[in-house]
């Protein structure tokens, strides 16, 4: 039993209130008139409130153009993106992202605390230091507050850029492939401490990656992608009780069934591109 | 060591970035008539800026001639020679001044680059020579070399070691250490791991280091011949414009500013031909 | 995994080494010096040597010339020509380096306008300096103004194309992170995110316009002014007063060398995230 558990605090009541829902989405890139990569075919899928839903698929089937669309960072050319029932037309107050490379999207001339405290200019000094405090200390990283980013490890700064997100008090997460610049051993720890505070907090998650492992661990839903360009394949309900242990969970044969499947899905869908 | 951090690969004399790579990709034709009309209107806004200041009476009309006199009065100074001389003997300062600048830049750039020792021992002279600028040993190569060519070069090549020289000791000093350890691994000896190794793999930092140099070169060289009045458009200039020839001096100096275009233009496709292949490997980020 | 056991693979003793220092560090870097210093002093030597050797009295001893300096330091020259021309290369500098700045931030930022102004800036840029103090001269007299109207012009430039560039090569993933995470318009994006990610690159090209300022500083002397530094070195070398001539000279080499060192000074303190990251990057 990890100790994160072990804290008493009360778990957000999940509804079935889709939150976030996407109709028909499709995304496509030319550059000037050259070949046209069409990233995403027809995506369609919706994200209930309190839900934990990841996603996987083969390489460069569109999984970052996918998250990017959700979160309005990029304006797909077909379908539609409602998040709380509202077109997604910037990226709502409410969604916090961490992307897959942490040096490049923390700032280098701010210390961890800065980092963290940066979305909460609207607050009074004294909540954004509360905020930040809190949000560090969810991720363990009490003491570094006045650090650098660059000074810390790897799996160090992904803690700060998920400390960062979860200070916004958000509704949504969305994670971009956040631990594959991560060494292997680094990588459980974050998974789990991200499952406990996805839990914690109430918050809906949406995960990219392309470990399937990582996502059957952490998801309550996966939904798999076909290559480029993409549709959902198929989308699967992961039925193992919460909190979840790495090591006893991955030695279920649900698990492993679950792995075989999705294992199965990716490698059975037509590669349009190498 | 001070100051040698801003000359790395994001060399301080940036500006635009180079010129891609041709590889034209099908219909790019019309794409590239397009910039190539942009860039036009660009100038002709520029021309027209200049007018519209001579119009306004923020540039005194007597001392700013318009564009069109200025224009035939270069044209003309170009076809019977009172321009093309003074534009060949810059030229010829210039050029050599860059080539003393490499002979003497390059080897210690690279001895500077590849042994701590020399390094060391070479260091603090460096820093201490480097920002003296050129122009202030104007007086002392008068004494050393009179009016004469040997002048300018002198100077021109005092002023553009430097670039030459940390240019090619940082391009030394940054070879990726695992292109050595291969090449070691592969039984090269050492004399020959440098020169097919470590040679080649600087070779894109000596050409940043080259553009930088032709570029303070021809400004070096216009301001030795202004101050000294040894031979060149510099000089040229000067005498124009203290004996009220208002429209040759406007001339000479839009000549020096093409001469100026000419060597960037120059100095970026060599170091495209020399460094084009950094830019598509990982290391290629300027 | 327990707390313990996370700290141990991502914990305190997962943070990476700080400057490369110690005393082993310390020692290399202190024999450095003391071998250029000593190289610097064996050129001295030669110069004393070759100068008072020398019989057409064309190369005084450096002995002679570091009297002439401290003299002129000390003497009348302080008021009459070297801070005036410490006061012209500075104003100058900060004028152009602000024009330079906001030009540059403005082009940078709105992109639509380079490729309509590329050839003009690029010609612009490739008049030498120098060139335009005649024409400066013939416009507007040989003025203090004028002269540190010209100064102002040869910074300008490049200040303005490194500014350019570095507001447009700030990293895309800041950017993705201000529109997550910054929820005031492009003017928060610029002031808080773009500046700070561009000022390196903004560094570099203050540092060049700093060169360039000193150069033109002395030209603008040389050719147009009854006092300055430059004005000296070329008056003491039409006088033959050879002494003043290498110790101006000398000065001028000084002045150069002590502003290049607070420059780099002031870098370091504005850059020091950035010489951090560099360092890991390694």
């Amino acid at each position: 039993m990890t100790e994160q558990t072990k804290q008493a605090v009360p778990m957000k009541e999940r509804t079935d209130h889709t939150l976030l829902e996407v109709t028909g989405l499709g995304k496509h890139f030319s550059l000037g008139t050259g070949p046209t990569t069409h990233a995403i075919g027809d995506v369609s899928l919706s994200v209930a409130d309190g839900e934990f839903v990841a996603i996987v698929g083969p390489s460069g089937c569109g999984k970052t153009t996918l998250l990017r669309c959700l979160s309005g960072l990029l304006r797909p050319d077909q379908g539609q993106v409602r998040y709380a029932g509202e077109p997604v037309n910037r990226v709502p107050g409410d969604l916090a992202i961490v992307f897959q490379e942490y040096n490049r999207s923390l700032f280098p001339w701010l210390t961890v605390r800065r980092n963290v405290e940066f979305g909460l200019t609207d607050l009074p000094r004294a909540v954004r230091r509360e905020r930040a405090r809190e949000a560090l200390e969810r991720v363990r990283l009490e003491g570094f507050a006045d650090h650098f980013p660059w000074q810390l490890s790897g799996g160090m700064q992904q803690r700060v850029a998920i400390a960062r997100a979860i200070a916004l008090h958000p509704r949504v997460l969305l994670m971009d492939e956040p631990f594959a610049s991560v060494d292997a051993q680094t990588r459980t720890a974050l998974e789990e401490m991200t499952a406990s505070i996805s839990a914690a907090l109430g918050l809906t998650t949406l995960l990219i990656t392309h470990d399937i492992d990582e996502a059957i661990f952490m998801a309550d839903r996966v939904v798999v992608l076909s290559a480029r360009p993409s549709r959902v394949v198929a989308e699967l309900q992961v039925d193992i009780s919460r909190p979840r242990d790495e090591l006893a969970v991955k030695a279920l044969p649900e698990f492993s069934e679950l792995r075989r499947r999705i294992h199965d899905l990716i490698g059975a869908s037509p590669a349009a591109e190498a | 060591m001070i100051g040698l951090s801003s000359l790395g690969p994001k060399s301080a004399d940036a500006g635009a970035t180079g010129q891609t790579r041709a590889r034209r990709p099908a219909g790019t034709g019309a794409r590239w008539a397009g910039a190539v009309a942009r860039s036009a209107v660009g100038l002709v806004s520029l021309v027209a800026a200049y007018e519209l200041l001579r119009l306004v009476g923020v540039l005194p009309s007597a001392s700013a001639p318009g564009v069109p006199s200025i224009g035939s009065a270069l044209a003309s100074g170009l076809a019977d020679g009172t321009l093309a001389g003074p534009l060949g003997d810059t030229a010829q300062a210039w050029a050599l001044g860059l080539a003393l600048a490499t002979a003497i830049g390059l080897p210690l750039g690279v001895v500077t680059g590849l042994s701590r020792w020399a390094d060391s021992v070479t260091g603090v002279a460096v820093e201490f020579l480097r920002p003296v600028p050129a122009v202030a040993l104007i007086p002392v190569g008068i004494v050393v070399f009179g009016l004469q060519i040997g002048l300018q070069v002198f100077l021109v090549a005092f002023a553009t070691v430097w670039p030459v020289l940390i240019g090619c000791r940082h391009g030394v000093r940054t070879v990726d250490p695992l292109l050595i350890d291969s090449a070691r691994a592969l039984g090269q000896s050492r004399a020959r791991v440098l020169y097919r190794v470590i040679v080649p793999a600087s070779v894109p930092a000596f050409a940043t280091g080259l553009r930088t140099a032709a570029g303070i070169g021809v400004v070096v060289a216009v301001a030795v011949e202004i101050v000294s009045g040894s031979p060149g458009l510099g000089y040229h200039l000067n005498s124009a414009q203290q004996s009220g020839r208002v429209t040759d001096a406007f001339a000479a100096v839009l000549l020096a500013g093409l001469f100026g275009v000419a060597v960037d233009l120059a100095a970026r496709a060599a170091e495209n031909r020399l460094a084009g292949w950094q830019r598509h490997t990982t290391e290629g980020r300027r | 995994m327990t707390t313990t056991e996370i700290n141990r693979v991502t914990g305190p003793g997962a943070v990476r080494a700080k400057a490369r220092g110690g005393f082993r560090g310390m020692r290399r870097r202190v024999t450095a010096l003391a071998l250029g210093w000593g190289f610097v002093a064996l050129l001295l030597g030669l110069w004393e040597m070759a100068g008072r050797a020398d019989t057409t009295a064309l190369l005084p001893p450096f002995s002679v010339v570091a009297t002439e300096l401290v003299d002129l330091i000390t003497g009348d020259a302080l008021m009459t020509d070297i801070m005036p021309s410490l006061a012209r290369a500075l104003a100058g500098f900060v004028i152009g380096s602000l024009v330079g700045v906001v030009l540059g931030v403005a082009l940078g930022w709105w992109r639509g306008l380079e490729p309509w102004c590329r050839s003009a800036l690029e010609f612009l840029r490739a008049v030498p300096a120098p060139a335009l103090l005649p024409l400066a001269i013939l416009a507007f007299g040989a003025s203090d103004t004028t002269r540190v109207g010209v100064i102002a012009l040869g910074a300008v430039w490049p200040v303005l194309l490194n500014t350019t560039d570095g507001v447009r090569r700030v990293e895309a993933g800041y950017i993705d992170s201000a529109r997550v995470y910054a929820r005031g318009g492009r003017a928060e994006l610029l002031r808080r995110v773009v500046l700070p990610a561009a000022t390196p690159q903004i560094m570099a090209g203050l540092r060049v316009g700093l060169a360039l300022s000193l150069i033109m500083m002395v030209i603008s002397e040389m050719i147009a002014s009854s006092s300055g530094l430059g004005n000296l070195i070329l008056r003491a070398q039409r006088l033959y007063a050879l002494d003043q001539m290498y110790a101006g000279v000398l000065l001028l080499g000084v002045l150069g060398w002590l502003l290049t060192l607070l420059f780099s000074a002031v870098e370091r303190r504005a850059l020091a995230w950035f010489y951090g990251l560099k360092g890991q990057d390694r």
